[in-house]
């Protein structure tokens, strides 16, 4: 299913005036993509193989795939300890859900360690 | 390697089925047409079906090769695989996963900067409860400790289970690392 794609303010406040609403896939995905990337130590990337992106009219995000009850977003990590990376990702993104009213559950993969970020 | 397999044997069985099927509809029409086979000695063919028996040696070790590749690749697909994902529960029940071939890859770098041996293949197995990983290194054999003790701790870093087996291979050079 594809949808048009979200109007500039929308995607920089991240809800847009859909909010109080359950927003539609491509703002959510771009509204949880730009929470993401806001953390330290984590990029988005859609992996090789079966992209995880959102697709819509126009675009991708890639890195967030929103289903119809799970949000997977997946990262490259670059900085330690992974547990608390993820934590961090996992609150970003809950922070955007709960933002929008929207109960889905949020998975976290990490398709890659950044070598030259993860130096000892 | 399971998977290139799969993908080339489907290519092949998918090739031959389609020139097969190709050559019985050319030889369908032609015989419909009553000009007789083209390519394929359809008279001598059917003859020898009629006349050998299923106790000839030729059927036995047909059947025997047929049967044989069967196993082959019910075995190679009933062998248990390794997790593409590394499964990570937290106490509160939450779960996200790390890509194997990505912890395979950063243990294989880590190892080769932290013990100068070259190339350092890692072959990780992420269980639920236990992580087993195998190292094979091209480096003497008295630098396996070495590689064990680093590789036990980006385990450590990777938060691997506390159930773990190291398993490390050193073969081919002589001396150990300068």
């Amino acid at each position: 299913m594809t949808e048009t794609e979200p109007a500039p303010s929308a995607v920089r406040s991240g809800i847009g005036e859909d909010a109080g609403t359950r927003p539609g896939r491509a703002r959510l995905a771009l509204a949880v993509a730009s929470a993401v990337e806001g953390v330290p130590g984590v990029a988005l990337t859609a992996g090789a193989g079966v992209a995880v992106a959102t697709q819509y009219r126009g675009g991708r995000v890639d890195g967030v795939l929103v289903d119809a009850d799970r949000v997977t977003v997946q990262i490259v990590a670059g900085a330690w300890p992974l547990p608390r990376l993820v934590d961090a990702v996992r609150r970003a993104v809950a922070v955007v859900l709960a933002a929008a009213g929207d109960g889905r559950v949020v998975d976290v993969h990490v398709a890659d360690l950044d070598p030259d970020a993860l130096r000892p | 390697m399971i998977r290139l397999f799969n993908r080339l044997l489907a290519f092949v069985v998918g090739a031959a089925l389609f020139g097969a099927g190709a050559l019985v509809v050319i030889e369908g029409l032609w015989t419909w047409t009553n000009s007789g086979f083209v390519w394929i000695p359809g008279d001598q063919w059917l003859r020898n079906f009629e006349t050998t028996a299923w106790s000839a040696p030729i059927v036995i070790a047909i059947s025997a090769g047929v049967g044989g590749v069967g196993l082959l690749l019910a075995l190679g697909e009933l062998r248990p695989q390794r997790p593409r994902m590394a499964e990570y529960r937290t106490d509160d029940g939450i779960t996200w996963l790390l890509l194997r071939r990505s912890a395979e890859g950063h243990l294989s770098r880590r190892l080769s900067r932290q013990v100068p041996v070259s190339p350092v293949r890692a072959g990780l197995w992420p269980g639920p409860t236990q992580w087993r990983l195998s190292i094979r290194a091209k480096a003497a054999t008295s630098s396996r400790d070495q590689l064990e003790q680093a590789a036990r701790a980006e385990l450590d870093r990777l938060h691997a289970p506390p159930r773990r087996r190291v398993r490390v291979r050193a073969t081919g050079a002589t001396a150990p690392p300068a």
